[in-house]
């Protein structure tokens, strides 16, 4: 069945979501707290009761998106032919300590792609690498990028002096300097890769629509190896489809941004999203980290249009290798959205976009609310008072106190049912409307989702226990900065795994023997959430260990899109004598071709 | 002779063939710096509250 919610259906969609949330949240609130006042009501019930009110209500946020986008769309976004000559696009790559091999055998595979499509598009390299040695490689390479694809006038390169503001920074140095050449400006990262062909779409949707100041894609990860990268390779070309089609169902005129492979109108861009820098000292105040979102709140501030469509094939990135690569960029964006919260009130903003805020900080909140709950738990176990057999005097008999471990189970039931249904109901539309078969067939693809919650529901406490500590870091002053991505990263030895997650395993220990002593009772709720934390280390090494095409398998991996294999054979000529350091994140690309 | 090695050679140093032609074109566009911060003084409040306790933790 096909679906489409006309102009005004995305208000339907939000307010089904909503509902759904809510009333989820509220009837987890309600069997909680039903099972918690048997002893009389205490602090600790009323603060558990809120805490799953919240963390179900969120779960169910996340259900809803992936049932919202279940059903085909009826009608395509609104699109038209591209006119020759196109509107003057340019295609921005910001690097910032690259792989300087890797970053430039893409752009030379992505310009022979444009140029195969008939885009006549400029590239920028816009390098805001600070290390004058690593500068230095980047212009050597870009020298035999302009030679080999005779660019020299229509492929560029520039390094800032002064990287003030970032990646957002960078771009709204190129705007204000060179953006009134340009009608478009497609917005990629140094890992991005897209096909021409991909770009021709997106600018014949943009010239279609002209009130669209930005159209965002999904990318798809290409390139893992490790078992981690390959189960988030999976999961983005599985899984993110559907849930991106339930978000463009609620978008509206106020789609996301997620910084990278999209086009953006660059009029709309530079008079709506100079930002400033906040009040304040980092980690709440200084330059706005996660600027995308508070440019897709921008430009719709501004009355343009933003959307993601996710139907827009070819558009690639890579990804975290491993868990602490994961980690380490979750601790970015975990700052950059808590800042956000400095946002939600600015003026002017559309409602949705203020929303869109405190989903970013919820994302990582829920965390730690998580972990709070899990502690409350404990807690309120441990003082919850003696039972009073004969509450009075003349009493013959004793009254046992109600068993409330149907609506404790229940409850449980639910969660894990808000956790996998998602995740069922995808696979289900895989297997019946014939998508598995790009996953190998309907049997891989079930493989692959089982192997997937196995891996997601061990690695759970772990990334849970990582981004509580960045909340907490952040709450606590402490500026992560943003370091530069470390990409190529990828098998770690035990004791890298150790030394990363040592903390881990001694709170997973410490929180079992205190629920052995204190609550015994709860041990069997507390299992599935410590021992995962206490094998922290284990389990960061074994998931970061190169993994086969057994298991998570995905369409791009069968054949490899043109754009990927031009770049694999790009890099592996320009890579092909040098040392093995130098091959940077190519190296993991080319051995999986 | 690594594959950069030869790079290098080969352009002697590409610092030395680099020029206003690797520069973007010149195409000054206006970008107004927004205003995002009004109305949000309780926010501020609300964080400040909230960070406190951990501030003092951290001592």
């Amino acid at each position: 069945m096909a679906v489409s919610l006309g102009t005004d259906g995305f208000r339907l969609a939000r307010i089904a979501a909503l509902t759904f949330s809510a009333a989820l949240g509220l009837a987890a609130a309600g069997l909680m707290f039903e099972a918690s006042i048997q002893d009389g009501v205490q602090l600790w019930d009323v603060l558990r009761t809120l805490l799953i009110l919240v963390t179900t209500a969120w779960l169910a946020w996340g259900t809803m998106q992936a049932l919202l986008g279940l059903p085909p769309r009826r009608t395509l976004p609104e699109r038209g032919e591209i006119g020759l000559p196109h509107a003057p696009t340019v295609v921005l790559v910001p690097i910032c300590n690259e792989d300087p091999v890797a970053t430039f055998a893409r752009i030379a595979a992505m310009d022979a792609s444009l140029d195969a499509a008939g885009v006549n598009a400029d590239i920028a390299i816009l390098s805001d690498t600070r290390d004058d040695t690593a500068a230095t490689r980047e212009r050597d390479w870009f020298a035999r990028l302009l030679a080999e694809r005779h660019g020299d006038g229509r492929i560029f390169y520039r390094r800032r002096e002064v990287n003030t503001g970032r990646k957002a920074g960078n771009i709204e140095d190129f705007i204000r300097k060179s953006g009134g050449g340009y009608e478009f400006a497609v917005i990629l990262d140094a890992d991005s890769l897209m096909e021409g062909a991909t770009i021709r779409e997106m600018i014949a949707r943009m010239e279609a629509e002209p009130e669209l100041g930005l159209l965002q894609t999904l990318p798809k990860i290409v390139g893992a190896q490790s078992l981690f990268g390959r189960a988030m390779q999976f999961s983005a070309s599985f899984f993110s489809p559907v849930f991106a089609r339930g978000l463009a169902r609620m978008q509206g005129r106020t789609g996301p941004f997620w910084g990278h492979n999209a086009i953006v109108r660059v009029r709309a861009f530079a008079e709506s999203c100079g930002l400033p820098s906040l009040s304040g000292r980092p980690p709440f105040g200084g330059h706005i980290l996660s600027h995308d979102y508070v440019e897709a709140a921008l430009l719709a501030r501004a009355g343009w249009k933003v959307r993601v469509d996710e139907d827009i094939e070819g558009s690639f990135e890579e990804g975290p290798e491993n868990v602490v690569a994961f980690a380490r960029r979750d601790r970015r964006w975990c700052q950059g959205n808590l800042q956000h919260s400095r946002l939600i009130f600015a003026p002017g903003l559309k409602g949705w976009s203020r929303f869109v805020f405190v989903q970013g900080i919820l994302a990582y909140v829920s965390s730690l609310i998580w972990g709070a709950f899990l502690i409350v738990s404990i807690v309120a176990a441990v003082t919850a008072p003696a039972p009073d057999y004969f509450p009075d005097i003349y009493q013959l008999f004793p009254v046992f106190p109600d068993d409330r471990t149907k609506q404790i189970v229940g409850l449980a039931i639910g969660i894990v049912g808000l956790l996998l249904l998602p995740k069922v109901a995808i696979l289900t539309e895989s297997a019946l409307n014939g998508r598995a078969a790009g996953f190998g067939g309907r049997l891989s693809a079930l493989r692959s989702v089982l192997c997937e919650l196995l891996l997601s529901s061990l690695l759970a406490p772990v990334m849970l226990m990582y981004q509580s500590r960045a909340v907490l870091q952040v709450l606590t002053g402490r500026d992560g900065g943003w370091p530069a991505n470390q990409r190529g990263e990828g098998r770690l030895s035990l004791s890298d795994a150790w030394r990363a997650s040592a903390w881990i395993s001694v709170v997973g220990a410490a929180s079992l023997a205190a629920s052995t002593y204190l609550a015994p009772e709860l041990l069997i709720w507390l299992m599935p959430v410590s021992l995962p934390m206490v094998l922290a280390p284990m389990l960061i090494a074994w998931s970061s260990q190169p993994a086969g095409q057994g298991v998570f398998r995905v369409p791009q991996e069968d054949q490899a899109p043109a754009v990927v294999a031009a770049y694999r054979d790009i890099h592996g000529t320009w890579a092909g004598h040098a040392a093995p350091e130098d091959t940077g994140t190519g190296g993991r690309l080319d051995a999986a071709a | 002779m690594s594959a950069e090695q030869q790079i290098s050679a080969r352009h002697h140093n590409a610092s030395a063939i680099e020029g206003p032609h690797w520069e973007p074109p010149s195409a000054p566009l206006d970008m107004p710096t927004q205003v995002l911060e009004a109305q949000n003084r309780w926010v501020d409040a609300v964080l400040h509250w909230l960070s406190a306790p951990m501030l003092r933790l951290r001592g």
